[in-house]
């Protein structure tokens, strides 16, 4: 039996990801930002006997594409069978624009008025029946949160029709101006408090102090709740309950190399590196809360709207590194976890743009993981320390993205971006996205991070590690100021990015060291994970070079800094 | 006439002519930034920062150096 493609196609921050969830019970990533979807996302729907391939697709204005992601859908429009179109009910003119390009296509249509109970906060009331009559396809106003209105949407599908309306392209916004006065009627309504909140966020005072406290607010909540959720939770849970099970198992007769491996070479659970020790308490215990609190904390940015609008503000400051407001999505996305926020940068339109929100995503601060680290080896050197490296690395990515700008040809591009109203956010979106990224750290990340403390653990216990140590060691060491049995470490960090520096903990560094070592490992190489990302999004040789800088710059930080602070 | 870069925060234009070149007409035309289309700049960002404006329900915001190619009738 041949199986129909339907794709949803519509303006971005449409609400198509969440309709594409609804339809296929798919767990995808919403938000309230134009551009969350860069990829396609294919899933079933049956209806009946009849199996449909539901078919989700990156956002579009119009047909003429600016980037990557775009030029993805007008393709995939291409190829369906049945359309979707996606219509914020708020924004009518502006997506008929759209619909009456999708009508050219000659392909059977279906538009849906989606964010149906917005209007009547807002005071827009649309005839939807007539708006059916004029086009000649089903329209069917629907409230993808809710769920409302995608029952009658699946009973209509088969009823999807190629539109007769026919108009010139040239008389396209006087046709819409028409469509638009017969169906909708919009009565006047006095601000809400959301549209006052709007008005002082997005002026540059106070929106940029209210930015300021938002981001420093943000920090706290994520490194307080991180801390206190490590101590009074899983910590607890952790050696009340798990150890003597693991110690219980350690009495047991097992082959000593087997122990080794299991249980590690020493009783501290940080620097044993044992599968079931370290293994289980980096993932689990240390990187996990701060995980969950990171991601609670940024969709909740995200799906508020606030993200797009801290864009626009950022943007005459991000001018000055030759990048665009936008890109502060990207970086930020980056502090969870850099592989999504590498995918992100897709949506940016000039190379230019996209190698230095690359190397500022890459260089301006690690990973959550690797932050949860720094955080739990650091602090016993005081919170200065820890503050002293954040800083240096912001100092650091930022200097290399205006040297960039300099060298780099060509200039920045122009932000153009929709804002879209705040709104509160859908508490069952937010979850399922919390879900979503949680999910794909337990076991996408952890696997690895087990392995990684493996992996180490063996090239110990083989002696590898030694031997580099043995050949390298004293160079390296005297160029970082570091013990030379640390070059083991340095070298193999990019293995398993996220452990590297929990691989610091057994070596007793002095403050500065762990300073020059954390840095040195934030920056130096990506992690597998985000290598191959590179590779995939910028091609071989822009990844390398990205690569090699990245090296280069860390070793002259490691350098400069063990030379100065040896003088401080 | 004036650029949209020039016209007052809270004041209403009409847009006159879209100074660019194809693309950039293309561009404006997919939100709906048109001659004759009203548009409304509700605030700007400082230091070079984009212009804010509404057109319909629409927010955008618009880089400077583009804004400044909206030449505008003020209202």
């Amino acid at each position: 039996m041949e199986v129909k493609k339907i794709v949803l196609a519509g303006n971005p921050n449409s609400g198509k990801s969440a309709i594409f969830s609804r339809l296929t019970g798919i767990d995808v990533i919403s938000s309230n930002y134009p551009g969350t979807t860069i990829e396609i996302m294919r899933g079933m729907l049956k209806i009946k006997d009849k199996k449909y391939e539901i078919i989700d697709s990156p956002g579009i204005y119009s047909f003429n594409f600016t980037n990557i992601a775009e030029e993805i859908t007008a393709k995939t429009i291409d190829e369906a069978d049945i359309l979707i179109n996606v219509v914020d009910s708020t924004n009518l003119e502006r997506c008929l624009n759209l619909t009456l390009q999708l009508i050219k296509k000659q392909k059977q249509l279906i538009l849906i008025l989606n964010f149906w109970d917005e209007t009547k906060h807002k005071g827009i009331e649309i005839d939807y029946k007539k708006l059916q009559e004029i086009l000649g396809i089903p329209v069917i106003p629907v409230c993808a949160i809710t769920g409302e209105g995608i029952k009658e949407l699946v009973e209509r599908i088969q009823d999807a029709r190629i539109s007769k309306f026919d108009f010139y392209d040239e008389k396209k916004w006087e046709k819409i101006g028409e469509i638009v006065e017969n169906i909708q009627k919009v009565h006047h309504k006095h601000h809400t408090l959301l549209e006052r909140i709007d008005e002082l966020t997005i002026n540059t005072v106070p929106g940029i102090f209210i930015a300021i406290f938002i981001l420093i607010l943000s920090f706290f909540l994520i490194r307080i709740t991180g801390e206190s959720l490590i101590n009074n939770f899983l910590d607890p849970i952790f050696n009340n309950f798990y150890m003597p099970f693991v110690n219980n198992l350690n009495n047991t007769n097992i082959p000593e190399f087997f122990k080794k491996i299991l249980f590690g070479t020493n009783n501290e659970v940080m620097e044993s590196f044992g599968i079931i020790t370290t293994g289980i308490y980096i993932p689990f215990v240390i990187v996990l809360p701060y995980i969950f609190v990171f991601y609670v904390v940024l969709s909740f940015l995200e799906d508020s709207g606030y993200l797009p609008r801290l864009s626009v503000l950022l943007d005459g400051i991000l001018h000055r590194f030759g990048i665009h407001g936008y890109s502060s999505i990207p970086i930020l996305l980056g502090l969870g976890c850099k592989v999504p926020a590498l995918f992100s940068i897709r949506i940016l339109e000039s190379e230019r743009e996209k190698i230095i929100t690359t190397i500022l995503v890459l260089l301006s601060a690690p990973c959550m993981p690797q932050t949860a680290m720094i955080l739990a080896l650091g602090i016993t050197y005081g919170i200065k320390v820890v503050v002293f490296i954040f800083v240096l690395l912001l100092v650091i990515s930022i200097t290399t993205s205006f040297l960039l700008n300099k060298f780099l040809k060509g200039e920045a591009q122009e932000l153009f971006l929709e804002i879209p109203p705040y709104r509160f956010p859908a508490f069952n979106i937010f979850i399922k996205k919390l879900w979503i990224r949680i999910k794909n750290f337990l076991f996408e990340a952890v696997p690895l991070i087990i392995f990684g403390v493996f992996l180490i653990n063996i090239l110990d216990i083989t002696g590898f590690l030694n031997f580099l140590t043995f050949i390298l060691g004293k160079q390296f060491a005297f160029i970082l100021g570091m013990p030379p049995e640390i070059t083991s470490v340095m070298l193999l960090g990019f293995l398993k990015k996220d452990v590297s520096i929990s691989m610091l903990a057994p070596f007793a560094l002095n403050a500065k060291q762990f300073i020059i070592a954390s840095v040195f490992l934030v920056i130096y190489l990506p992690c597998t994970a985000s290598f191959f990302t590179l590779i995939k999004e910028l091609g071989l040789k822009i990844a390398f070079k990205i690569i090699l800088l990245n090296l280069i710059i860390a070793f002259m930080v490691a350098v400069i800094l063990n030379i100065i602070l040896q003088i401080i | 006439m004036k650029s949209l870069v020039q016209l007052e925060k809270g004041k209403t234009g009409i847009v006159i002519e879209l100074k660019g070149g194809h693309n950039f007409i293309y561009k404006m035309d997919a939100l709906g930034i048109r001659p004759g289309v009203k548009i409304k700049k509700t605030s700007e960002i400082n230091v070079s920062g984009p212009v804010i404006v509404e057109i319909g329900n629409t927010k955008m915001a618009i880089g400077k150096k583009m804004a400044q190619k909206i030449i505008i009738k003020e209202l």
